[in-house]
């Protein structure tokens, strides 16, 4: 007896130890993982406020209008279109592939109208907001959700002649540039660093994409997809068609009404349009076109027709 | 000599019992994967859907008894490396099927080689200490 319990204790002793062991093990492991998860899409981290310059700043903005060159004249506002000296927008609704698109047309007199602004007015990880809500917070009279860089851990990111971010992303996809001057260009970050490209005047970057048309032709196959994600989905495409002149797509999609486009279709569309340079940025639950105070698109987020809080949007206004 | 008979089985039989557990976990993450991508609206992530090559691997090489998986520690150390690449791999498919792009994962990499050149070194030892027993 005595020497079954004691055989019977060391077993105890020996399977504790065992059990033990990866019981630990197991908490540690599980701790980490839902850390991580948490880090990636939940606890936000605020690194750069942006600075008050005469261009961001929607405070500086009202004080000194003379800085960024404002109408003189009153703007012509109707549901679908925008009319003043400087900016000229135009929305057109239409329906193709069994999708609801929306194509703005917009004429600008100078390129200091075409701006960015990031979520909350600050640089960070899992710092978003809704398209409209940065857009009404930086006075935009036509907004759509940017690169979504919040996303990424990588990936230039350069907003309003800012660099916030020079780490370069392992893609194969173009970043599109923004020059001072409005023209646009794609880029590779393995072939130019971020601060070469600032002192080269670029005022803009997208780490997105793919490049959808350039020089005029579709620049993406029939079998390109972002990440591998299927084909048909709501899409955000930025254009331009000549000097100051630009197209913006956003596309429904994920929904009974609207099945979304292919990245072909999405290029088959920018290049009807007259686009020689077309890009294309977040996509999914991200599109959002806002113009003159109200969402135009039915952006979709999890099978419901809502905003998804996004870290950047590009917008024009004043 | 029945001792060392039942101590013999009793290894095989556990060797056995942990080569089907691994077989079961694989089973397990590709139908987790094919769940998880049917509402993940068509994204993917090739960590994701190889996933279970790991479990998998792992059943073949106690399945065949490879020598640093017969001692304690060895086995332990490697189930261990086995179930941080798992979490890495699961962790990284979570974020690319979301849309996202992350380099968190490299942790886990690092982490779980370290484990798997531990459990090969400790169970190298341990087999050699055994055949001098």
């Amino acid at each position: 007896m005595y020497i079954l319990n004691k055989e019977k204790r060391e077993y105890m002793a020996n399977n504790w130890k065992k059990y033990g062991c990866a019981a630990a093990f197991s908490i540690a492991l599980m701790s980490a993982n839902v850390y991580t998860l948490l880090k990636a899409f939940v606890l936000s981290e605020e690194i750069q406020v942006v600075q008050a310059t005469n261009t961001s700043s929607t405070t500086e903005k009202a004080k000194s209008a003379s800085t960024v060159s404002s109408a003189t004249t009153q703007a012509v506002i109707t549901e679908n279109s925008y009319s003043d000296e400087n900016i000229q927008i135009t929305i057109e609704e239409v329906r193709q592939q069994n999708t609801t698109v929306y194509i703005a047309n917009i004429q600008l007199s100078s390129p200091e109208y075409l701006k960015t602004a990031l979520a909350k007015n600050t640089y960070g990880t899992n710092v978003t907001a809704l398209t409209s809500t940065t857009a009404s917070a930086n006075q935009a009279i036509f907004a759509v959700n940017g690169d979504y860089y919040g996303a990424n851990s990588k990936g230039y990111v350069i907003k309003q002649g800012v660099l916030y971010r020079e780490t370069k992303r392992g893609s194969s996809y173009e970043d599109l540039v923004v020059y001072s001057d409005g023209s646009l260009d794609v880029i590779q970050e393995s072939s130019v660093s971020a601060q070469e490209l600032l002192n080269s005047g670029v005022v803009h970057t997208f780490a997105f994409g793919p490049t959808l048309v350039k020089d005029g032709e579709i620049a993406v196959s029939t079998s390109d997809e972002v990440g591998r994600a299927m084909a048909d989905n709501p899409r955000t495409a930025i254009g331009i068609i000549d000097s100051l002149h630009y197209i913006v797509v956003v596309s429904d999609g994920r929904t009974s009404q609207s099945e979304g486009l292919t990245l072909y279709e999405l290029a088959q569309l920018m290049k009807s349009k007259g686009a020689t340079l077309a890009y294309n940025l977040d996509g999914g639950g991200s599109s959002t076109m806002y113009f003159n105070g109200r969402v135009v698109n039915n952006p979709t987020t999890n099978g419901t027709i809502k905003e998804r809080a996004v870290s950047d949007i590009v917008y024009i206004g004043y | 000599m029945i001792l060392s008979i039942l101590v013999t089985r009793k290894k095989g039989s556990r060797l056995e019992k942990t080569t089907a557990i691994l077989i079961g976990i694989a089973v397990f993450f590709v139908l987790f994967t094919w769940v998880y991508e049917r509402f993940s609206f068509g994204e993917s992530s090739i960590y994701m859907r190889g996933m279970f090559l790991i479990p998998l691997g792992s059943a073949a090489l106690f399945g065949i008894r490879a020598h640093w998986l017969v001692g304690t520690w060895g086995r332990r150390l490697w189930l261990f490396s086995a179930a941080v690449f798992v979490s890495g791999c699961l962790i990284k498919g979570i974020i690319e099927v979301s849309g996202r792009s992350t380099d968190v994962e490299q942790l886990y990499w690092i982490a779980g080689s370290i484990l798997l050149i531990g459990s090969m070194l400790i169970g190298l030892y341990e087999k050699r200490k055994q055949n001098k027993d």
